[in-house]
């Protein structure tokens, strides 16, 4: 980020560390100006979604109805920054949609997240999830959960993945 | 002898070149930060508090005094840092490290 803004030729950049992390714990005043409604979401662990892709990939990811058993939200800002070209994503024959956070807020684009299926949230290490289900939640998802420690449990696992295009 | 020769060459060429060099901003501890903003809120210093995480998030919980300017859409956002490039700022975010 301060590498971003410094190329667009601002030159007199410092780095607050500690963030708002560190700021609440010292006490001091942390401002909401649209506070998200409490919701304790639910995690999946990277060794369960394996599991859970192991599965429904034999099924090609479909019920009975043809309706995809989940959905992979993967809300990773470098990935849509990158246009998907050559990061890691995922490896699963079940849908993904790829979105910024920020693009929950819209209506049109927050409507092609499935309302039914589970739908699990891919994120860099997971530090964003609770404030996403709660945001989802508070829009009537409650089919939401986290993938644990994001796509770094994912990755350092091992586990499969493919270059998104 | 010869690898450290070559290590020397190796940043003498690189380093000058940003976007393969490392990066480096200063630090500011939160008792700078809270200092600064008493500082700023009684006229006697002036700078940007740049909050870079999503809108969303920002709108949920920020420190007083910030702006938001998302990594996300850092292009669609840096209106609001202004026009003046020399203008000190201060970037945070969640600080989970």
């Amino acid at each position: 980020m301060a590498v971003a803004i410094k190329d667009l030729g601002f030159s007199n950049i410092r780095i607050y560390n500690g963030g708002l992390k560190d700021w609440a714990k010292a006490g001091y005043e942390i401002e909401s100006q649209e506070p998200l409604p409490e919701y304790e979401g639910s995690y999946m662990e990277a060794q369960e979604l394996l599991a859970l892709i192991r599965r429904t990939d034999i099924e090609d990811c479909k019920d009975k109805q043809g309706n995809p058993l989940f959905t992979i939200l993967d809300y990773r800002t470098e990935l849509v920054h990158n246009e998907g070209k050559d990061l890691p994503v995922i490896s699963t024959k079940c849908p993904q949609l790829v979105m910024l956070l920020d693009d929950f807020a819209d209506p049109v684009k927050r409507d092609t997240i499935p309302r039914t299926g589970t739908v699990i949230l891919v994120s860099e290490t997971g530090n964003r999830d609770p404030f996403a289900m709660r945001y989802l939640h508070n829009h009537g998802y409650d089919n939401i959960v986290g993938l644990r420690f994001g796509m770094r449990a994912w990755i350092k696992a091992g586990y499969p993945v493919e270059m998104s295009r | 002898m010869k690898r450290i020769v070559l290590w020397v060459m190796l940043m003498v060429y690189i380093f000058p070149f940003s976007s393969l060099a490392m990066e480096r901003f200063d630090i500011v501890t939160t008792e700078e930060m809270h200092a600064m903003l008493k500082d700023r809120e009684e006229g006697k210093m002036d700078f940007l508090l740049v909050n870079a995480l999503d809108e969303l998030l920002f709108r949920n919980e920020a420190i007083p005094g910030s702006i938001n300017v998302p990594w996300a859409n850092t292009e669609g956002a840096v209106h609001r840092l202004g026009d003046n490039k020399d203008r000190p700022i201060v970037i945070y975010c969640k600080g989970y490290r």
